[in-house]
């Protein structure tokens, strides 16, 4: 249903006309085959784009009624998180996908090294995992679509700035481990870090089980 | 309200859940660095010394909130946490912690690198793996260095506090985690097992029989920095002759004005050093006033002689034999570059000894003397050339792993085809995809 709606292709035209503007002036500037920067500028972009493909997941089902129609029918709430969560994610990861583009670009005019190309889109693929976590959890949590993605995008910003708030005097304190943008950068520089992993899958698994947890207290109500 | 509570309760389990899993992932993370040359993770040289830390060591590192290479300096201070965890690491920003800079004896609008373990506490003005690795290695070796300075020949004294003294030198040697010692050898002569280098600081005096003591001291593996100048009659040459340098006598004019002091063409900068030796790696620009010139053999046929010139004038400056007729005579005077600076590294097994003698020349001794010391990057180079000297091991040689430059050739044309291809059409075809989905619905 998700592409049906045109929210998907309007929000890939405009991540990839910001992140085509913005990585190819980098490129200009920088004069070097390195993918490196390409990954902050998406993985902001995906910051603002990930609410809106998933603030209709649950909380258009449930101001329909249909999510009432699926819990009389038996349907379980963490399958059906599971479901929505799967399907936001694949579409990010199908917006995403002309990124690699660059890729091709860098090779053809370059010798990039491909140790960072393939830790930053495993990184940005997790990045994006996690931003759909967010988003269904937001979703599960209102019937209205533009809540659901103010409450997602306010925490993705939140996860996103938490070492800004670090003013911590010791290299990796609590907060640095938080920030989504630190957890990204290391991947971007090319370094697969499974504590970075294992936060990104975490925090989804976290997100899901809040998120199934909201589906079944909506049936209670 | 069963149902509430267990909801609540399931929360509560999920978040801490979370955070327990969290810091046992932290605990016992793995970082797999997949750059081609291995650029996220310490050099080999760096591991070893960051494997003989055996006391709690604070690495201290004072970079501004908004340095650009702050997060970069963050991750490499966390790899060498990670790799001992005696080595504790603390980013602070000088601005923000000015009397924590000051008692640190770190100038707070400056910044740079503190290393304490115990009582010790090594400085160094940058913070990159080299410094933080040099500053570990100068404190975990097993003997403090002790620097001996040759006296009684009328050299440059580290106990004068006068411009042509060296007080200020002696001052940065401690700092820096040395010991010092004054060598008599009128008195006594034979240099003391603890002298760890030795430093002749340009003789105004024949050094006499000192000279054949210093040079035994040498060829036995004793490690030299050997400071000639302009001002001095006395010929060092035969201290450094065996490492393939030599001194000639005279004064370096530089016809560069970039590379001079304004209206003074005896005073030399140095702003890039084209050696790749240690002792100027990474080395800010120095300045020299008045320096004669060397000849270093970088193809000397000396079996075990590594001689590499690490100081040299632009190819404007040339080597005036005749200071007071300052005209360059091509039958007198030698045409730049004029190399006045080099390091020498002779080893070998010598009737089953392996010796390893390390000797440093300059053709200048105020660039170390308390009326020049503190200019630009002349403390460092002394201290560089010290490190050279006497660490066990190439410690001050730590190469990072650093990513080789990846040009990439973009001309105008190409900009606008990738801006093209990847804002335009890429956008454009989502924008058709779209409205083709949107047509077909509509057309059910």
């Amino acid at each position: 249903m998700l592409w049906s709606s045109p929210i998907p292709y309007v929000v890939g035209a405009l991540f990839h006309l910001a992140l085509g503007m913005l990585f190819v002036d980098q490129l200009a500037v920088r004069r070097q085959a390195v993918i490196q920067p390409l990954f902050p500028l998406a993985g902001f972009l995906l910051l603002v784009m990930a609410p809106l493909l998933t603030m209709r997941s649950i909380a258009e089902e449930a101001r329909t009624g249909t999510l009432d129609v699926l819990q009389a029918a038996g349907v379980r709430a963490r399958p059906l998180v599971l479901g929505k969560w799967v399907a936001a994610w694949v579409t990010s990861l199908a917006v995403l996908a002309p990124a690699l583009l660059f890729v091709l670009l860098l090779a053809w005019w370059g010798d990039p090294d491909p140790g960072p190309m393939i830790a930053g889109f495993v990184g940005l693929a997790l990045f994006a995992a996690t931003l759909t976590g967010l988003g269904v959890l937001a979703s599960s949590l209102t019937s209205s679509q533009p809540v659901a993605a103010i409450v997602a995008l306010f925490l993705a910003l939140l996860f996103w700035f938490a070492d800004v708030a670090d003013d911590a005097p010791r290299a990796g304190s609590l907060l640095l481990r938080f920030s989504l943008r630190e957890r990204l950068r290391s991947f971007a520089s090319g370094a697969l870090d499974t504590s970075d992993v294992a936060w990104f899958v975490l925090l989804v698994v976290a997100t899901l089980v809040l998120a199934a947890q909201a589906v079944e207290g909506r049936k209670l109500r | 309200m069963t149902g509430i509570v267990r909801r609540v309760v399931t929360v509560v389990l999920v978040v801490m859940a979370l955070a327990v899993c969290v810091t046992v992932a932290e605990d016992t993370r793995r970082t797999y660095d997949l750059t081609a040359e291995r650029s996220l993770s310490l050099s080999e040289q760096t591991e070893r010394v960051v494997r003989a830390v055996e006391r709690d060591t604070q690495v201290i590192a004072f970079v501004g909130r908004d340095d650009p290479g702050r997060a970069e300096i963050s991750s490499m201070l966390g790899r060498y946490r990670r790799l001992n965890q005696r080595i504790e690491v603390r980013l602070l920003d000088s601005t923000e912690s000015p009397g924590e800079a000051s008692r640190l004896g770190v100038e707070p609008s400056i910044g740079g690198l503190v290393v304490t373990m115990g009582d010790e506490i090594e400085r160094a003005s940058i913070v990159s793996e080299q410094d933080v690795t040099a500053a570990l290695a100068r404190l975990v070796r097993d003997n403090q260095a002790t620097v001996c300075f040759l006296t009684g020949h009328g050299e440059a004294d580290p106990t004068l506090s006068t411009s042509d003294g060296m007080a200020s030198v002696a001052r940065v040697l401690t700092d820096n985690g040395y010991q010092l010692d004054q060598l008599d050898l009128l008195t006594d002569p034979q240099i003391p097992k603890g002298c760890t280098g030795v430093v002749v600081a340009a003789p105004r005096a024949d050094l006499g029989p000192a000279a054949d003591v210093i040079a035994a001291y040498l060829r036995d593996g004793g490690r030299g920095l050997v400071l000639s100048d302009p001002a001095s009659n006395v010929d060092l040459t035969p201290l450094v002759a065996p490492y393939g340098m030599g001194f000639v006598k005279g004064f370096v004019l530089e016809g560069d004005p970039s590379l001079r002091l304004p209206g003074d063409p005896f005073t030399l900068a140095v702003l890039r050093y084209r050696s790749t030796s240690p002792v100027v790696r990474r080395l800010p620009p120095t300045l020299f006033p008045g320096a004669e010139g060397m000849t270093v053999d970088e193809r000397s046929t000396i079996p075990g002689l590594s001689a590499t010139p690490v100081l040299r004038s632009s190819d404007l400056a040339y080597l005036e034999t005749e200071p007071s007729a300052a005209a360059f005579d091509p039958a007198k005077d030698k045409a730049g570059p004029v190399v006045f600076g080099g390091a020498a590294d002779l080893s070998g097994n010598f009737g089953g000894t392996i010796r390893r003698t390390r000797v440093v020349a300059l053709g200048d001794v105020d660039w170390a003397t308390n009326a020049y010391v503190g200019e630009a990057g002349n403390a460092a180079l002394f201290v560089q050339a010290m490190d050279w000297l006497t660490l066990d091991e190439d410690l001050v040689s730590v190469s990072p792993n650093l990513p080789r430059l990846r040009a990439l050739e973009l001309s105008d044309a190409r900009t606008r085809y990738a801006r093209l291809l990847t804002a335009g059409l890429v956008p454009m075809l989502f924008l058709l995809v779209g409205a083709l989905v949107w047509a077909l619905r509509r057309g059910r």
